[in-house]
């Protein structure tokens, strides 16, 4: 995931991670739910889901997950065509 | 029969999302506006900046004075307007007659369907409920309860944050006696002044006053006045599935710094008739009357319009007309430029191009429509506006901006 801009609450963030990874998750009933996060050998379980929203990248349709898991927050953002996930860690203010 | 209407507001809708979205923002001071050391204003604040005095349409750095430890935010209106088709979601399950006022709010007229859900309390409570388990439990909303809209959105004005105010025929004269004109929707500080002029400070003056003084000075809009004195709103809701057609179309900008250079005014007003254009042929429609505005540094404004006998549905045709209305020499220094075009009619309705030249920048037109579509806006255009062309990619991606933007 990219920002827009850096304002001051990103660069109070610091430098964000952006990585490929692998996320389990449920599908039904034509929601998806993620439970499980395998990030550079590490398995992070997914505590809770803070915010899940859809956007568009051009014409694909971008699924966005906020995360809170092993005592940390992830932006998790989701290409379905690509079946891809990219994983954000957001730091502490 | 009465209706009734319910009016729910998302309170500090942007700032909540944004604290929804990131944990580490709840509990904070934190506002949603563009960069800081720019012009931009705030659109929205949180519950804690409000508190410290930050309201919405403040300039940022007015309210880095008051806080200087205040988180600004970047907007991400795709997430909001994610939210707001979630949110309307909850709401068509009350009732199919469901009006949205702004991305935050929107009028629900349950008089027919509150029998199936014991009632618009109840529906209320609901609604405030499935916002919290199927949102999430930082957004929350005021409702507002009454007989019409008007009074439904005054409702929800005057419980917040996290409201439910009814007010029915029992409490309204108390709720009318107890308010200030200003907490009308549709009475601003202008209007106030004006009020003010004609010895009209309270609402009870205003009701007392005749519709003919009203008249005199606002026109038609004084009969309106005495309505909202007497909690009078006959408007009806108008649900999305009918919503008018528009009007116009249009599109506006303020600059970074004030300027004097016509190329940059050039380069601004192409970007602004592409957006139109772009919008416009979305929506399948051709327009005919193009205007311009400007707004120079000292908020005087120059306007003109220019009513064409053809129709325009290409962004450059806009462009070429937008700039031959504008003065060649500018001798102010331009702050806003606004390109638009109304007098609109469906395209299916618009002559059909006689020359065959015609038809085939219609069919171009449509082809970049596809691609830009696809990878994102000003992906491609026209080679001959290479020079005002917004090549530049930005960290967003595919998608590329002026460097001014």
């Amino acid at each position: 995931m990219t920002f827009g801009f850096c304002s001051d609450y990103y660069k109070i963030m610091g430098d964000a991670i952006e990585e490929i990874v692998n996320v389990k998750a449920y599908f039904y009933s034509g929601k998806i739910f993620p439970y499980l996060i395998s990030y550079k050998q590490r398995e992070i379980p997914i505590k809770k889901v803070n915010l899940f929203y859809k956007t568009t990248d051009g014409a694909q349709t971008v699924l966005n997950f906020s995360l809170m898991g092993n005592g940390a927050t992830y932006n998790v953002v989701f290409y379905p065509l690509k079946l891809l996930w990219k994983l954000i860690e957001i730091k502490p203010i | 029969m009465d209706r009734t209407i319910l009016h729910v507001d998302m309170n500090s809708y942007f700032a909540s999302c944004e604290q929804q979205a990131d944990p580490y923002l709840r509990g904070k001071p934190i506002v949603v506006s563009g960069k800081p050391n720019t012009r931009s204003v705030i659109a929205s604040a949180s519950k804690e900046a409000k508190k410290l005095g930050i309201k919405s349409a403040m300039s940022t750095w007015e309210a880095k004075k008051i806080c200087p430890s205040l988180i600004f935010v970047p907007g991400q209106p795709e997430k909001y307007i994610a939210i707001t088709k979630k949110l309307f979601e909850i709401f068509q399950n009350y009732t199919p007659y469901v009006e949205f006022f702004s991305v935050d709010e929107a009028f629900l007229d349950v008089t027919a369907t509150k029998f199936l859900f014991e009632g618009e309390i109840e529906i209320a409570k609901k609604i405030k409920k499935s916002i919290l388990q199927e949102i999430g439990e930082y957004l929350t909303c005021s409702v507002g309860i009454s007989f019409n809209k008007l009074l439904a959105k005054l409702g929800s004005d005057l419980k917040k944050p996290d409201g439910l105010f009814i007010i029915n025929k029992n409490n309204l004269c108390s709720v009318l006696l107890s308010i200030k004109l200003t907490d009308f929707c549709g009475i601003g500080e202008k209007i106030e002044k004006k009020l003010n002029y004609l010895g009209i400070f309270t609402v009870s003056d205003l009701a007392k006053t005749s519709l003919s003084v009203l008249k005199q000075e606002f026109g038609i809009y004084g009969e309106k006045l005495k309505n909202m004195a007497n909690g009078i709103d006959p408007s009806p809701i108008v649900p999305t599935f009918s919503t008018p057609p528009p009007k116009s179309y249009s599109h506006s900008f303020t600059m970074p710094s004030d300027t004097y250079d016509i190329n940059i005014v050039k380069k601004v007003l192409f970007r602004l008739s592409e957006k139109v254009g772009r919008r416009m042929r979305m929506d399948n429609f051709g327009g005919r009357i193009v205007y311009v505005y400007l707004r120079f540094a000292d908020f005087t404004g120059f306007s003109r319009q220019k009513k064409l006998s053809y129709f325009l549905i290409d962004g450059k045709d806009i462009y070429k007309e937008a700039l031959s209305i504008i003065p060649s020499r500018i001798n102010k220094s331009i702050r806003m430029i606004c390109v638009g075009i109304s007098d609109l009619l469906l395209q299916n309705f618009l002559p059909l191009p006689l020359f065959p030249k015609e038809n085939n920048n219609r069919k171009i037109t449509s082809a970049l429509d596809l691609i830009n579509d696809r990878f994102g806006d000003f992906t491609i255009g026209r080679a001959s506006y290479f020079d005002l062309m917004p090549w530049e990619k930005t960290t967003a991606g595919i998608r590329t901006r002026l460097k001014i933007f």
